[in-house]
């Protein structure tokens, strides 16, 4: 999991819930509008529905009425077709709904309207055979179908009710009314009708009559009463609407169709008194035409006031909508573009970096300080990384350099070495006298060194030198304290040349800015049998006789280079067939062990002495071997030089 | 390369602190006695007490040190035993050095 991810991840989170919201909320409003608009359409139907039926009941008088005394009225040509229209309004719109209950409705509705159609035509078709009283038996038969149709209406009208429900105070006000006119035009119509039909009959049995009509006149101010109760329930607008016609009814109609009555129960004419009642109930009707329009326009004004607040509610919504999902959109462009895809890139720069691609990463220039200060601690980065770089190829470049000057030394100190090695005669017989040497630089080039040479006059000349400290300076002195010893020996006359004479003038010429070295510097006699020495801070030789005898040779010196006037004094020794010279350096009995302990001069006497048996091969081997198993793992830190010189 | 020093009248003392003077700290002593040469010192006595080998490099550095000090200075070895003392009369150094017994004696002759 990254910061790229999480974000993504959160982003995502937080924009699906967000539209979650927004969809659950403009659903919600959304579906408000949309039953808004149903209630308008419904409350249409509703109103096409009571519409109808009021026409029903109207034209229901009028079929009753349908005969060929002088009350009756003929067939008129619209007979039921306000009705029938009302009703086909209503069924479309109910049909037209989404709600199966309510295409139900619309579909009985329909049929109702079908049926009170036919009914129509068959109506129409009698009247139009021109015999009034032939129409009489129909018409009765019809009026009794309107009543089946006109019940069906009101169950339809009531689980119309049901199936929508009263959706507040002002619509159930309003249906209240509805009911109230429904009502009261029904009575009306029925109370009209038995009125004109008894008035008719004439005065045969004229006061069952008027009980009868009486009774219907209480019916209609029963209903009219209960319903108007229904009414006051709610508030003063509502009962505005139906006050005009209730007072009509109440003080208008009733009392004309009671002075009608009164005339009629009196024998006397009625021609205006009825014709007074006529026009009260024409008005009536009217009247409750016009309260039927009131109610829907006022019905439809308020759905009508409602859907706009849906409407407005849901275009609210929208637009919010449209606004977040925007601002979404924005900050998902900025997560984006300025840290997603930055920190991508910074990654791969990253990665590439450490792979050690460190091609430069362009001048790139990010929005946040963050992202920036990375995006300027990857260039620190790269910019060390390449100054790292650069300083290790000036390394490798500078070792490469140093290993060739190096090599170069290497070259020019063996070539050195070969020179000094060159120097030291090889092994052998010199004058009868037999060699052995062992040599040991513990650097390249070495500070030792020794020669032998035969000299005229049986004589052989012998010198070892050891010039102070050791590596190249020491090496190059050591040639030039090996030419100058070499040059003593040579210059020493064939009969009785003062050794010490030669070492003297060695000494003094020798320069004051070079090192000092010691040295031992030997004739020996072959014809005599005997040696001499000069010994100069070297260490004594040692002597071995033939008998195994050993003895140390010399009385010490100054080393060569210290003084100027330095003396040095000579050392006669006798050197006989079979007695071995030893000469050595201190390089051989200096050398410390794994403990950090000296070999000692002493101990190298020791072994000389129980060595003296050995050959002079034999010796140098030895000593050698001896020299390696004291040092172990040590270094030699010293050179090493040894020569074994035996009288063959 | 350890050492102490004391001035002890118009004598300077340095007390050698190292078992063996050889190449690896030669330069260091031959330095140390040019540096306290040519700052004035001309009685110098060395302690050679503690030293219990000696090679020829540091031997140089001495010899050095007498060579720079020239006739009127005075280099006083005290304490040389063993192997040094072997040293010294192999190479015939006591003609060259003052040498005693002891710092003590050294620096009574000095004061002489």
């Amino acid at each position: 999991m990254n910061i790229r991810n999480t974000l993504s991840v959160l982003l995502s989170i937080f924009g699906l819930t967000l539209m979650t919201l927004l969809w659950a909320q403009g659903f919600t409003a959304y579906q408000q509008y949309r039953i808004s608009s149903e209630r308008i359409t419904i409350d249409l139907a509703r109103n096409d529905l009571l519409s109808g039926m009021i026409h029903l009941q109207n034209d229901r008088t009028r079929i009753e009425l349908t005969g060929d005394d002088a009350f009756r009225e003929a067939v008129p040509d619209d007979l039921l077709e306000g009705s029938i229209e009302a009703l086909q309004r209503a069924s479309g719109a109910l049909s037209g709904t989404g709600r199966a209950r309510l295409q139900e409705l619309g579909a009985a509705i329909g049929h109702d309207a079908a049926l009170l159609s036919q009914y129509a035509d068959e109506l129409t078709a009698m009247s139009r055979s021109g015999d009034p009283g032939a129409i009489r038996v129909p018409s009765l038969a019809a009026v009794k179908s309107v009543d089946l149709v006109l019940e069906r209406l009101l169950v339809e009208a009531l689980a119309l009710l049901v199936e929508v429900g009263m959706d507040d105070p002002t619509m159930g006000g309003l249906q209240m009314v509805r009911n109230y006119i429904l009502a009261v035009n029904n009575a009306l119509q029925s109370d009209r009708a038995l009125t004109l039909q008894e008035l008719e009959n004439g005065p045969v049995s004229r006061p069952e009559a008027i009980q009868r009509i009486e009774e219907r006149l209480r019916a209609l101010q029963a209903s009219e009463r209960a319903h108007m109760s229904m009414v006051e329930l709610f508030d003063e607008e509502i009962i505005a609407l139906t006050s005009e016609l209730s007072g009509f009814v109440r003080t208008t109609y009733v009392p004309a169709e009671l002075r009608l009555l009164r005339a009629f129960e009196a024998g006397q004419d009625i021609t205006a008194v009825r014709q007074d009642w006529i026009n009260a109930s024409d008005a009536a009707v009217a009247l409750l035409n016009a309260t039927l329009v009131s109610v829907f326009a006022w019905s439809q004004a308020h759905l009508g006031a409602e859907q706009d607040k849906a409407r407005s509610m849901l275009q609210r919504l929208m637009a919010l909508s449209a606004a977040v999902l925007l601002m979404f959109a924005l900050s998902l462009y900025i997560v984006a573009r300025h840290i997603v895809t930055p920190l991508e890139r910074l990654r791969t720069r990253m990665i590439d970096l450490v792979e050690g691609d460190l091609a430069p990463a362009g001048r790139e220039t990010f929005w946040l300080a963050d992202i920036r200060a990375i995006a300027d601690g990857l260039r620190v980065f790269r910019i060390t990384a390449v100054r790292r770089e650069r300083l290790a190829r000036e390394r490798l470049l500078m070792h490469a350099q140093i290993a060739e000057a190096h090599h170069a030394l290497q070259s020019d100190m063996k070539a050195a070495a070969k020179v000094q090695l060159a120097q030291m005669p090889p092994p052998g017989v010199v004058g009868q006298i037999r060699f052995s040497t062992y040599f040991a630089p513990s650097k390249m080039l070495a500070g030792d060194t020794f020669d032998f040479l035969e000299l005229p006059g049986h004589r052989v000349g012998l010198f070892q030198a050891d010039v102070a400290g050791h590596g190249a300076a020491a090496g190059l002195v050591s040639v030039a304290a090996h030419i100058g010893a070499r040059r003593a020996l040579r210059s020493l006359k064939p009969r009785g040349g003062s050794l010490a004479d030669a070492i003297k003038t060695l000494n003094a010429l020798w320069s004051p800015e070079m090192t000092y070295f010691t040295l031992v510097s030997i004739e020996l006699d072959v014809r005599k049998n005997r040696g001499r020495l000069v010994q100069a801070g070297h260490p004594h030789p040692v002597l071995i006789r033939k008998d195994g005898v050993v003895t140390r040779l010399g009385r010490g010196g100054l080393p060569i280079g210290v003084m100027p006037d330095a003396e040095f004094e000579e050392f006669s020794f006798a050197f006989e067939p079979g007695d071995k010279l030893i000469v050595f350096s201190d390089g051989i009995y200096e050398n410390i062990n794994d403990s950090n302990e000296i070999y000692t001069e002493e101990r190298f006497i020791r072994f000389l002495g129980d060595h003296a048996a050995c050959t002079t091969e034999e010796l140098v081997n030895k000593a050698r071997y001896a020299l390696e198993a004291w040092s172990g793992d040590q270094k030699i830190s010293d050179d090493v030089s040894l020569v074994v010189a035996e009288r063959v | 390369m350890k050492f102490s020093e004391q001035n002890i009248g118009g004598a300077l003392l340095l007390i050698m602190e190292e078992v063996r003077l050889e190449a690896s700290n030669a330069p260091a002593l031959r330095k140390l006695l040019v540096d306290r040469i040519e700052n004035g010192s001309h009685q110098i006595v060395i302690d050679l007490q503690r030293v219990s080998f000696m090679d020829s490099s540091a031997l140089g550095a001495l010899i050095g040190a007498i060579k720079k000090l020239g006739p009127l200075g005075t280099l006083a070895l005290a304490g040389a035993n063993g192997p040094v003392l072997q040293l010294f009369k192999l190479t015939r150094m006591d003609k060259v050095f003052s040498l005693y017994p002891t710092t003590a004696d050294a620096l009574t002759r000095l004061e002489e």
